[in-house]
Formats: structure tokens, C-alpha cells, sequence
């Protein structure tokens, strides 16, 4: 019976070894040969040249400013941007959160905007941002606002891709949020109610703490694909005006794709990982903590 | 009392009123920019341009027919719709026994499979991509299509195997040993009765791996030259083209987004635990 069992699991692992073997090729050569790339002078269109430098890449990218300048740009872009989408989705969740006529609708609706390609989504926002008929523009001229060159302007360019960002992540946000919302028992708030609790102390002291694990989960995933994003400054704008709109990414694509130093990009890359690695599961310690076994 | 009545009344009211006001203006916020691009895919171009802006014109096609004409739009789209599909058929056929199995085995070996998904989606795209890009030059795999389907297995394979199995685990176990008793092998069981019982699951999660293959930008981008263009791509290279030929541009954008329209309705409910990974429901 013990032998049968065994047998058994056995050949359940036959189910699960082709998934295992093609992702292991897929992801861990790429990452392998990433690793080796990285430790050499290795320019494409300088092939005669390529040869094994050591640590040198890593040491010339914490002097770079350039690569500062980016890292900054990326942390700005995703703890500016996450944040307020939290905030505003979560906030639009409370106010969803209550039965009405036309809530079906309003949350099918509301998954437009993350659906949609991030390209799409650049291309429209550039057009909107436009400044002679864009309509961001027409529309602040209702308040008064002057016209703007949003997306040519060095001191506005990096907050219009944060602001699309924004738009397009907030559907996501809310509908997580929402979804978490309507799963928290009604009990221990009706108890509040009745102990004198008021809406402010309910919130603070029940809503928040039953929505914690959730609002981590978004937190989380929002970072991870904040920090990769690439999209929206290739398309709306090519990481200018000057390099006011370089976020990590872009930068290290240009390395890459335009310098073709390939062994210095695989590095930048490299540092990227272990940051982020050291981040998320920062996150997902604290999801643990949290009792929330799913991530 | 009657008063006291009325001013709850007059409260009411007021309340439902600012409420929907809200509604009204967060819709807005959200679907304005959709709905104005498509009604700027059906203007002529000085009618795009025009300020104050236009909101009564006449519906016309012209850049729709001249995306199609002056480029090879069709075969973009082509090219976007076979790399999603035989993607995601293929990450399916890899992923589902994998899904079913891992469902089925002890608990406590999923962890590692969604640490693992985790850290396919933490790299930096530029990490996994430049040992393809050096490789598919190198193997004659840049710009072909199949190229860029293996590299989105990347994504669709750990997301078919984490999310099928969320599946799996809602049908319970006592079926397939039901099954087995009756002297089916294991692989009947979950062929001819497990799988079919998830028939939805696997049209939902199919769909979001079409959804996550047709918006891919970053790998199409970097791996694809002319004749595997996608789309996305496709879309890109028209704004150096076109400058400012805003309905052309806005025509493109529709094309795009259609699609994930209509297919994001027909997945609404099972978005949100496919976009966190199971994590909310």
C-alpha cells in the first residue's frame, strides 16, 4: 500500500516535470548567461574587443549619475504613482462599497482602463497631453489653467507619466480593494455600531486591519510592475525632455538597444534584481506576519 | 416627529444625489480618454484638431481605411493574434497537468512554485531578454514568430499552472479516486472527467494569457524587426511615420483596443483573481 502510494506520486510528478523543465530553460539560462554577461566588456558592434572584466560594470554604474538619476526616477515614478493609486482606489472602494442601482455596471466599466495595453494607453494619453488640442489642456482652460507643454517640459514630463500611470492602475486598485471590502464579515462592525464605535474609529480599527493583507497583495504587485515600466515612456516621451523622464528601464533598454553595450546593461539589470528581490520579499514577509498565506 | 422625518428625508436625498454625482465624474474621469480616441478615430483630420473640440460630426472611415491601405496592418494584427495563441495553447498543454498535479500532490510544494512565478515577474524584462536577443540572433530565431511565442511562455506558463490549479483545487479530490476505483487510469480521470469540469476556468484563463499576449510590448519590441512585428509594435513605429495624423494614430489605438474590451467584459469575474494570482477573490 505505502509502495502503491509512492508509485503513485510518482508518476504525478511525470505531470508536472514538462512545465518544470521548459520554465527552468526559459528563465534560469537567460538569468545564468545575464550573470556571466555581466562581468565582461562585451559591445556589440565591438566584438573584437569582448573580454572578461570582473566586478568593473558594477563599479562603473554606482559612479555613473546617470544610473542614479535613473534609480531615483524609478523610485519617484512607483512610490508617487503606487501610493496615490492605493489611496484613490481604495477610497473609491468605500464609496462603491454599498448596494445601488447601477453598481454592476459601474464595475464593469471600471475595468476599462487596466485592461487596456499600456501602449494604448501612452498613445492616447500623448495625444490628450497635446498642447495646442489636447483635451488636458481645453479642459484646466475651464480653471483658469494655462496651456502647458506636459510631456516637453522637464519639470512636468515625469509627473504626466506618473498621472497616466495613475489612470490606468486606479481601476485596479479599486477593484481589489472592493473585492476585499465585500469580504470582510458584517458582524464585528454591527458590534462597533452598537459599542458606540464611530465611523472613523470602524474604519481605523476594522476596516483597515481586515483590509491589510489585500491592500499588501496590491502594494506588492504594483511595485514589481511599476518599477519594470518601460511602455509608456517609449511611447509618449522617449525618455526626454534632456533625460528628465529616463526611469530605470528605459535607461537600461538604451544601453542595451541604442549603445549595445550589452555587458553593462546585463549589469544595471543585475543590480536591479537583487534590489527588487530584496524588496519583495521584504513585502512578503510582511504579508505572512499578516496571516495571509497566499502569496 | 413628522419633521424629523422630512429633514432624514431631505438628507437622504442630498446624499444620494452627491453620491451619484461622484459616480458620475469618477466614470468619467476613467472613460473619457477611451471614448474621446475612438470618436477621434471617426473624424477627418481638421475636425481632430479643431478647438473648441468638435462633439457633432459626421462619421467618417477614412483612417481606418488608410491605416489598413498604407501599411500592413492586417498582418500585424495577424502576427499579434497566432504569437498570443499558440502561446498560450502551449503554455495550456504544459501548464494544466502541471496545475492538476501540483493541486492534487500534499500541500506545502505550491509555495515554491508561486515563489517561483514571483520571481519571474521581479526580474527586470532587460535581464531575460538580452541572452535571448544574443541567442536568436545567433540561431536565426529573431523576428519569427515562434521566437517571440517561446519567450511569452515566460509569462503564460506560470500563470496558467498557478491559476489552473486554483481550479483544480475547487473540484475535490474524492472524484478523481471515484474515478479510479471505477479502474480509469489517472490520466482518464483527468482527461475525460476533472478537465471538463473546468471547462470555464480554462476559457478564462486563456483568455487572460491572449489579454497578457496582445498587450506585450518590452520582448516584441526588442526581438521583432519587420516580419514578426506585433501590433503594439507596429503601433509605435507609425507614430514616427504619421507625426501627428492624430485620427490615423487614434484609429490604430481603437484597433488595439477593441479586443481587450469586448474580452476583458467577458472575464470580469475572474480578473481580479487572475491579476493577483489567486490572491483576492
Amino acid at each position: 500500500m505505502e509502495n502503491k502510494k509512492k508509485k503513485r506520486s510518482r508518476k504525478m510528478l511525470l505531470y508536472v516535470l514538462p512545465a518544470v523543465l521548459v520554465l527552468l530553460a526559459i528563465s534560469i539560462y537567460p538569468l545564468i548567461r545575464s550573470l556571466i554577461l555581466s562581468l565582461y566588456n562585451y559591445n556589440l558592434l565591438r566584438p573584437d574587443r569582448i573580454r572578461f572584466i570582473g566586478l568593473e560594470n558594477f563599479g562603473n554604474a554606482f559612479s555613473d549619475t546617470n544610473f542614479w538619476n535613473a534609480l531615483k526616477r524609478t523610485a519617484y515614478f512607483t512610490l508617487f504613482g503606487v501610493s496615490i493609486e492605493l489611496v484613490l482606489g481604495m477610497l473609491i472602494a468605500m464609496l462603491l462599497n454599498r448596494k445601488f442601482v447601477g453598481k454592476g455596471i459601474v464595475r464593469s466599466l471600471m475595468i476599462v482602463p487596466m485592461i487596456l495595453s499600456p501602449v494604448a494607453v501612452g498613445l492616447v494619453w500623448r495625444i490628450l497631453y497635446d498642447y495646442d488640442a489636447g483635451m488636458v489642456n481645453y479642459f484646466l482652460s475651464f480653471f483658469g489653467v494655462s496651456q502647458l507643454a506636459w510631456l516637453g517640459n522637464q519639470s512636468t514630463a515625469l509627473l504626466s507619466l506618473i498621472a497616466t500611470d495613475i489612470w490606468q492602475w486606479t481601476s485596479f486598485c479599486f477593484l481589489v480593494c472592493l473585492a476585499g471590502l465585500e469580504n470582510i464579515p458584517q458582524e464585528p462592525f454591527e458590534a462597533a455600531r452598537i459599542d458606540g464605535a464611530n465611523r472613523f474609529q470602524s474604519f481605523r480599527y476594522l476596516t483597515l486591519p481586515f483590509m491589510k493583507p489585500v491592500l499588501l497583495v496590491v502594494f506588492t504587485l504594483r511595485v514589481i510592475d511599476s518599477v519594470k515600466m518601460f511602455d509608456l515612456v517609449f511611447i509618449m516621451t522617449n525618455g526626454g525632455p534632456g533625460r528628465s523622464t529616463e526611469t530605470m528601464n528605459f535607461f537600461i533598454y538604451q544601453t542595451a538597444f541604442k549603445f549595445f553595450h550589452i555587458g553593462r546593461a546585463s549589469s544595471y539589470a543585475v543590480i536591479i534584481t537583487i534590489l527588487m528581490s530584496f524588496t519583495v520579499s521584504l513585502l512578503v514577509k510582511s504579508l505572512k506576519k499578516g496571516g495571509n498565506d497566499l502569496v | 416627529m413628522i419633521l424629523y422625518n422630512r429633514t432624514k428625508i431631505i438628507k437622504r436625498a442630498i446624499w444620494w444625489v452627491v453620491f451619484y454625482t461622484l459616480i458620475f465624474v469618477i466614470l468619467g474621469y476613467f472613460l473619457f480618454p477611451v471614448v474621446w480616441t475612438i470618436l477621434t478615430s471617426i473624424k477627418t483630420e481638421s475636425e481632430a484638431f479643431s478647438m473648441p473640440p468638435k462633439w457633432i460630426f459626421k462619421p467618417t472611415f477614412e483612417n481606418y481605411v488608410s491605416i489598413f491601405t498604407k501599411q500592413p496592418f492586417l498582418r500585424y494584427i495577424m502576427n499579434s493574434v497566432m504569437i498570443g495563441a499558440l502561446s498560450t495553447l502551449l503554455a495550456l498543454i504544459l501548464g494544466t497537468p502541471a496545475a492538476y498535479a501540483l493541486s492534487r500532490m500534499k500541500s506545502g510544494k505550491g509555495e515554491g512554485i508561486s515563489f517561483f512565478i514571483l520571481s519571474t515577474r521581479i526580474a527586470p524584462p532587460t535581464l531575460i531578454i538580452l541572452p535571448f536577443f544574443l541567442l536568436y540572433r545567433q540561431i536565426g530565431l529573431y523576428d519569427r514568430k515562434v521566437g517571440l511565442m517561446i519567450v511569452y511562455l515566460i509569462f503564460n506558463l506560470p500563470f496558467v499552472v498557478w491559476i489552473m490549479k486554483l481550479f483544480f483545487d475547487e473540484i475535490p479530490k474524492e472524484l478523481d479516486e471515484a474515478a479510479m476505483v471505477d479502474g480509469c487510469s489517472r490520466m482518464r480521470a483527468f482527461l475525460s472527467i476533472i478537465l471538463p469540469l473546468t471547462r470555464s476556468g480554462l476559457a478564462a484563463t486563456s483568455i487572460l494569457c491572449m489579454i497578457s499576449s496582445w498587450n506585450e510590448f518590452f520582448f516584441a519590441v526588442t526581438l521583432t524587426g519587420d516580419r514578426a512585428k506585433t501590433l503594439p509594435v507596429a503601433v509605435t513605429s507609425f507614430i514616427q511615420f504619421t507625426g501627428t495624423r492624430w485620427g490615423e494614430l487614434c484609429a490604430a489605438a481603437t484597433v488595439i483596443m477593441i479586443p481587450l474590451i469586448v474580452f476583458g467584459f467577458i472575464v470580469q469575474k475572474n480578473l481580479v483573481a487572475g491579476m493577483t494570482f489567486g490572491a483576492v477573490k
